[in-house]
């Protein structure tokens, strides 16, 4: 069952808030006495403890150090006082009983008499202690009088959270139950909130322009300055300066703090506009009101440090203008937290407003604590918010951080699936252009074979036609006609299945078309084709062409040599091909001139077929006897490949 | 020894006839003009011969082929071609036709031709070289090429135009054994296409295993 975010919100600040007034709140050790409220024999010299601090003269001894010196007379009737307990001293302290001095035997590991807050537990020897009044005497020294950063009655103020006495065994258990509980909490706090500074402060190093991080990461360092306070018992310096810099680290942690809600409400909602809270004007105010404030509390104390009235304006600043600062930056930051809860109501705004509530009540009650409204022994409870405020923070910050991962994702998806889109459209694009290009060589191969055919056979059968037409043929020309038509016919049929293949294979088939002819016509052939390259491609047309024009020659032979032997050989020579037609019949001497004879007529066809290929024919003699017809053809370049 | 020609072209199927008759060693000669009337004299006559076009009105050439090369015992079988292009003959061969015969050829030729056939030749031309080059080479893996080394170095030269005797000389082998392994070439392309279609047929799903 999903509990709604509002209601485990409240019940968060309610719980919160009731640990923290039972925190705040002093429980006396069952038997014993608060000596705090006693009378002492220096009850003229002081007034009653306020706050915490006890107020006093410097003692009229020689000892410059003395800040206090206060003596008890405790009963040891029943039941025998065996053990007294201070608690968050402020001051190094010696106990006196009945004129013997007292070991400190119970201090927090780590901490010394130049500690602030710092703890102890005497315990009393019963043979010390006699019947009636026994004489209890506490000594607390500065260990620097002449130091002094702020006024003289701050430095030499002393701080006495618990003073009682009572049974050994309550007062230990006291020590371990109620102060170990306080100061493990803020031990855990301090470390959560050490964590989330240190992981806020990396995201604000690899990403600069998010000072939404930095300032997180700002205002809890400052704050882990104010826990210092409470966490570690060695101050770095010892007094009243302390005390005022954890307050201006503490108010300057909630200008940090201030600044990060304002940009993280603005990524969250886009504007502040909508949240119906005065904006810029305000949040400029209160952030010259902290400077203002801290300024002055510095500048007061270095310029007037001993001056009765600067001490006293100084004494204004803490006890007054500060807490103010403080509390109206904790409202500040509670009614932007409360009014986008209101705006957006979602779980995780009404979390992070009841974690700002939540501070924010603790700080009433601290400034209560501190101003003497609650009884002296209230102890502060703001260092113990930290915890959940920073684990509340810190969980948005990881939401919101986890959320732009995912939005970084999905858009990584998005941009994959367009690609994929895009890449799938490109592929139909290629699919049809290639479609297109098979198309255009089918139609430009159509178009070769109709001209081959037109050319050849075609126009063949068609003069063929009119011959008989117009003379009549006698059956011997007319099948001489038809055969020659249906060799041109192979030639072209051949083109297409095997001019694919290379030169060689190529003339290899015209080989076998012709060569049954040249049988037949009583001609021995010779073929002379090995000294051809392989892999020599040339197009269809090109081919088609050449064999014509050797065809041409070697039916010029059948026709007109009168030979019995012919070779034919085909090399390469340079960039060109040449093929030489060369038989053994009666030669160029029965060649007179071109056109008028029908071999004359064979001879310029030949020249016409090689000039359109680029090359050319050459007519030789061959020795003894006999024509041996030359044809040269240019091999093109790769990229023209018509004719 | 019987010849039957199936020829559906009444001209052409006269001119063979013709050059057929010439030849005693081939008589007698039945004609029939189509694929029913072809399988009618094939089983009536058992011929030595058939001579086959492939386009015939009521089927395909290669029906006949096909039946004539289950027979025993097995007649030669000579597709009749128009032109001689590869398509057409290489279809012939694979059906398990021994070659072709040009219609265009003289009448001596076309008889002598027939003879040759039937003494073991297998007239094969540079176009059909090439093609069974490219047939054969190893395109799928289950099916390898099943030419030797020697039968693809005669079917390159043979490719380049070179006669049988020619070629013989070339490899230094005996005009016989170049046209044993003409035929044998011939018998591999027709059972290298029976495994094929066997092979596409599985890879279809048509046959189970």
């Amino acid at each position: 069952m999903r509990i709604p975010g509002l209601l485990s919100a409240g019940v968060f600040l309610l719980f919160g808030s009731v640990f923290g007034w039972l925190l705040s709140n002093p429980q006396v050790p069952p038997g014993a006495q608060n000596l705090v409220s006693l009378q002492n024999d220096l009850g003229e010299q002081f007034e009653l403890p306020k706050n915490g601090v006890l107020r006093f003269a410097k003692a009229s001894s020689t000892d410059s150090n003395l800040m206090l010196r206060t003596t008890y007379v405790i009963d040891a009737i029943a039941p025998v006082p065996s053990a007294i307990w201070l608690g968050y001293v402020n001051q190094p302290v010696e106990l006196i009983v009945n004129g013997a001095r007292m070991e400190k035997l119970r201090l927090l590991p780590g901490a010394d008499d130049a500690g602030l807050r710092q703890s102890y537990l005497f315990f009393l020897p019963p043979e010390l202690l006699h019947a009636g009044g026994n004489s209890v005497a506490l000594y607390f020294r500065s260990p620097n009088a002449s130091a002094t950063l702020f006024s003289p009655s701050l430095h030499r103020g002393l701080v006495l959270g618990d003073l009682w006495v009572g049974p050994r065994d309550q007062l230990e258990a006291h020590f371990y139950q109620h102060y170990r509980i306080r100061v493990t909490l803020t031990e855990v706090a301090a470390l959560c909130a050490a964590i989330v500074a240190a992981f806020a402060a990396m995201l604000w190093i690899s990403r600069r322009k998010e000072a939404i991080y930095g300032w997180f990461a700002l205002g809890v360092a400052l704050w882990l300055v104010y826990l210092w306070h409470f966490v570690w018992y060695q101050a770095p310096f010892v007094g009243a300066s302390w005390i005022a810099g954890i307050t201006i680290a503490l108010a300057f942690s909630l200008l940090a703090i201030r600044r990060f809600v304002n940009s993280f409400l603005q990524q969250q909602i886009g504007s502040l506009a909508s949240l119906k809270t005065p904006r810029a004007a305000l949040d400029r105010g209160i952030d010259w009101l902290v400077i203002l404030a801290v300024t002055a509390l510095i500048s007061l104390s270095v310029v007037a440090p001993s001056a009765s009235l600067g001490s006293n304006l100084i004494e204004f600043f803490m006890r007054v203008l500060m807490p103010i600062v403080l509390l109206v930056q904790s409202l500040r930051i509670c009614w932007l937290l409360l009014a986008h809860a209101k705006a957006v109501r979602r779980d995780d705004a009404y979390w992070l407003a009841s974690a700002a509530l939540l501070g924010l009540a603790c700080a009433v009650l601290d400034t209560g604590t501190r101003q003497g409204w609650r009884t002296e022994l209230a102890l502060p409870i703001l260092q113990l918010a930290i915890l959940p405020i920073v684990v509340v923070f810190g969980y948005s910050l990881l939401q919101r951080f986890l959320y732009l991962l995912g939005a970084i994702e999905a858009e990584n998806a998005l941009l994959d699936r367009r690609i994929l889109e895009k890449s799938s459209a490109l592929e139909e694009q290629f699919q049809a252009r290639r479609q297109l290009e098979k198309e255009k060589l089918l139609s430009e191969e159509r178009h070769r074979l109709a001209t081959d055919l037109h050319d050849g056979a075609g126009s063949q059968l068609v003069s063929l036609l009119a011959a008989v037409r117009h003379s009549g043929m006698s059956s011997q020309q007319m099948e001489q006609a038809l055969i020659e038509a249906i060799a041109d016919l192979r030639l072209v049929m051949d083109s297409i299945d095997s001019f694919g293949a290379d030169l060689a294979e190529a003339l290899g088939q015209f080989r076998s078309r012709l060569e049954p002819r040249l049988k037949a016509a009583g001609l021995h052939s010779i073929w002379r084709t090995a000294n051809l390259p392989e892999g020599l491609k040339l197009s269809p047309r090109r081919m088609l062409n050449i064999f014509r024009a050797l065809q041409e020659a070697l039916v010029n032979v059948i026709k007109h040599a009168k030979a019995s032997e012919v070779q034919i050989s085909a090399r390469e020579a340079g960039s060109a091909l040449e093929f030489i037609v060369q038989d053994n019949g009666v030669g160029i001497a029965d060649l007179p001139d071109k056109g008028s004879t029908p071999r004359g007529r064979g001879r310029l066809n030949l020249e016409q077929r090689m000039k359109a290929l680029g090359g050319y024919a050459r007519f030789q003699a061959a020795s003894p006897n006999g024509l041996a017809v030359h044809l040269l053809v240019p091999i093109p370049n790769a990229n023209e490949t018509n004719l | 020894m019987a010849t039957v020609l199936v020829e559906d072209d009444a001209a052409t199927r006269a001119y063979l006839f013709d050059a057929l008759q010439r030849c005693p060693a081939l008589q007698p000669v039945y004609f029939a003009e189509n694929v029913a009337s072809g399988l009618l004299a094939l089983q009536k006559h058992h011929p030595k011969l058939l001579l086959v076009d492939l386009g015939l009105p009521d089927g395909e050439g290669t029906q006949l082929i096909a039946y004539a090369s289950r027979m025993t015992p097995r007649p030669e079988v000579l597709v009749i071609s128009s032109l001689g292009d590869e398509t057409h003959v290489v279809r012939a061969l694979e059906a398990g036709a021994s070659g072709y015969l040009l219609k265009d050829e003289s009448p001596e030729a076309i008889g002598q031709a027939a003879l040759r056939v039937l003494d073991g030749e297998a007239p094969i031309s540079p176009a059909i070289a090439v093609h069974l080059l490219k047939r054969f080479r190893p395109m799928s893996e289950p099916v390898s090429n099943p030419l030797s080394e020697r039968e693809v170095d005669i079917l390159k030269l043979i490719a380049k135009g070179l006669r049988h005797d020619e070629v013989a000389e070339t490899l230094g082998l005996k005009y016989s054994t170049v046209v044993s392994y003409v035929r044998d070439i011939y018998r591999k392309l027709s059972v290298h296409s029976r495994t094929e279609a066997l092979f596409e047929a599985r890879q279809l799903g048509l046959l189970r295993e």
